[in-house]
């Protein structure tokens, strides 16, 4: 995972930390709703960065014989 | 003629054209959901009970809905695929910044729509036309947007080309405008960090004048600017013709820009906004004329020599009829705009009449245009998968919009004249619930135009999907070199 990669993670997850606080501060239901999917958004995405990391380095590892 | 000066030819730059195919998706998804809504709120209109009851179906919750998924939903994602398609490929430039942030831009895009559209149907609502979403929505939009404006002018900065081609700079002032316009039109004071409703800063008709800024303008860079930049590269690249006058593609930009920042004020026209402040709005409404006009015939004699064309690739009947259409909205706006004119048609339906031979005639059938000729590219195919089937789009479409358009002109026209008419005593001589049953046929004249249109769209959607998967369609030996697209070669 290249710098820039973590960089846009960690705002992405640094989002999702505000959605749930404003969820847990929610005096209506529009603000517990954004709350939550805004978390539940960062979460998608940052499992969807390091799915696609991991991808990459196995196509790196295996382009260079270096199995396991 | 164009004058772009090309930079020797470098090796094959890869292009990001992955966040370009999740755009196009999404605007195909987008315009899908938009339109099935539109059609919905349409049979409403006609027949009220086909809300069940239900208060997230009401008219009122789903008409942003449906007016947020047109604008932001479907032509947005187009905006945002072609603006990167465009700027990549003129400047030979991959994408700046890392993919991470282009996928964020595109999943964050998309997350700020369903956040919105969701928001509507509860009932939460600024009730500003097309500003509705709530102050966290926007914020979120924002950060969305202003990360939009930095990778696009960052590709810029690192371009391989001496020469920044016109369809970008059309494309910039879009992102730039549109950002001042959303910061200050959504100035407002929320409730509580912890509670999705504010109060804008603005008070009676300061906010109106404020909001009417946004919204015309909203139209003339969202709407209007950065669609053109999709015809400054798209029509020239399908007929493969460099782009009529460059000189004149630049006085345009810089005169419609110019122009359309002021012409806000014609949508209050007999209301408490100082009456100057009206006239101007209406005066620089009319020349908006000129650059208007100017830059559709740049679109069209762009064809000269290739009029042909027009015969054997229907995508390109697409992208010439919204110029078309361009030209006959942009006629048609300022029209509505001298006062005498407004008195009659302000409030009916001949404004929704408008609004959708700019939205469908000119929005919708550049897309198309353009999007007919990127998927082949994008996934590397050797054609589109039918013809036949954009020519079917294209009439079907076409037929729609005329069934739509003309029948909102003869109801609002119809509506206004039986609004003013006083009998022999002075009083109305009809009451609105006359003037609402004259209308009914014309409102189902107008859901049988939508329903064409959605028709439409959903060949196209099969059409594409069709080109992509389909055998018939060969993947080509090898991606474009680089430099090829550069658009007025």
């Amino acid at each position: 995972m290249n710098l820039g990669d973590i960089i846009v993670g960690a705002f992405v997850a640094l989002l999702g930390l505000i959605g749930l606080v404003l969820a847990g501060g929610a005096l209506d239901q529009e603000i517990y709703l954004f709350g939550l999917s805004l978390f539940a958004f960062a979460v998608a995405f940052d499992w969807g960065l390091m799915l696609k990391a991991n991808r990459r380095a196995e196509a790196a590892r295996a382009r260079s014989g270096a199995h396991g | 003629m164009a004058e772009a000066v090309l930079a020797p030819a470098s090796p094959a730059i890869s292009y990001n054209d992955e966040v370009i195919k999740k755009f196009t998706i999404a605007s195909v998804f987008w315009g899908i959901v938009a339109m099935t809504v539109g059609v919905y709120i349409a049979t409403e209109l006609c027949w009220p009970a086909f809300n069940l009851g239900l208060s997230f179906l009401n008219f009122g919750r789903l008409r942003p809905v449906h007016t947020s998924a047109a604008i932001f939903a479907f032509g947005g994602n187009a905006l945002f695929a072609t603006s990167f398609y465009v700027v990549q490929r003129t400047c030979r430039a991959r994408l700046a910044g890392p993919e991470a942030l282009h996928d964020f831009l595109f999943w964050g895009y998309n997350f700020f729509i369903v956040m919105a559209a969701l928001s509507y149907v509860m009932g939460y609502s600024r009730g500003q036309e097309y500003s509705e979403p709530e102050w966290h929505i926007t914020v979120f939009l924002v950060v969305v947007w202003v990360l939009y404006a930095a990778v696009f002018i960052a590709t810029l900065l690192k371009r391989a080309e001496p020469h920044i081609y016109v369809a970008n700079w059309f494309y910039l002032a879009f992102i730039l405008t549109v950002a001042v316009l959303v910061l200050v039109n959504n100035a407002a004071l929320p409730v509580s960090p912890f509670a999705g409703k504010s109060y804008v800063v603005y008070s009676g008709v300061q906010n109106a004048m404020v909001q009417w800024w946004y919204g015309h303008n909203a139209v003339g860079f969202f709407l209007t600017a950065a669609f053109l930049g999709m015809m400054y590269y798209f029509i020239p690249k399908q007929a493969g013709r460099p782009v009529y006058s460059y000189r004149l593609s630049v006085v345009h930009f810089w005169s419609l820009i110019f122009l359309y920042m002021w012409a806000g004020p014609h949508h209050l026209h007999y209301t408490s906004l100082p009456d100057w402040t009206q006239t101007l709005g209406m005066a620089f409404s009319i020349m908006l004329w000129m650059p208007s006009w100017g830059g559709m015939i740049n679109g069209l004699m762009t064809l000269s020599g290739a009029w042909d064309k027009l015969r054997t690739d229907p995508a390109l009947r697409f992208s010439v009829t919204a110029v078309g259409f361009y030209g006959m909205s942009t006629f048609e706006g300022p029209v509505m705009s001298i006062r005498e004119v407004n008195s009659l048609a302000h409030y009916t339906d001949w404004v929704i009449g408008h609004v959708h031979s700019g939205a469908l005639g000119w929005v919708a059938f550049i897309t198309f245009g353009a999007i007919y000729y990127m998927v082949p590219a994008l996934w590397r195919r050797s054609g589109l998968y039918s013809n036949k089937l954009v020519a079917w789009h294209y009439w079907i479409a076409t037929l729609g919009i005329v069934f739509y358009i003309s029948a909102m002109w003869v109801a609002g026209i119809m509506q206004g004249l039986m609004w003013r008419a006083y009998d022999q005593f002075g009083f109305l001589q009809y009451s609105f619930s006359e003037a609402v049953s004259a209308v009914h046929p014309y409102y189902v004249i107008r859901l049988l135009g939508g329903l064409m249109f959605l028709t439409g769209m959903l060949m196209m959607t099969y059409n594409l999907i069709q080109t992509v998967r389909s055998p018939s369609t060969q993947r080509r030996e090898a991606a474009l070199p680089a430099g090829l697209a550069v658009a007025g070669e």
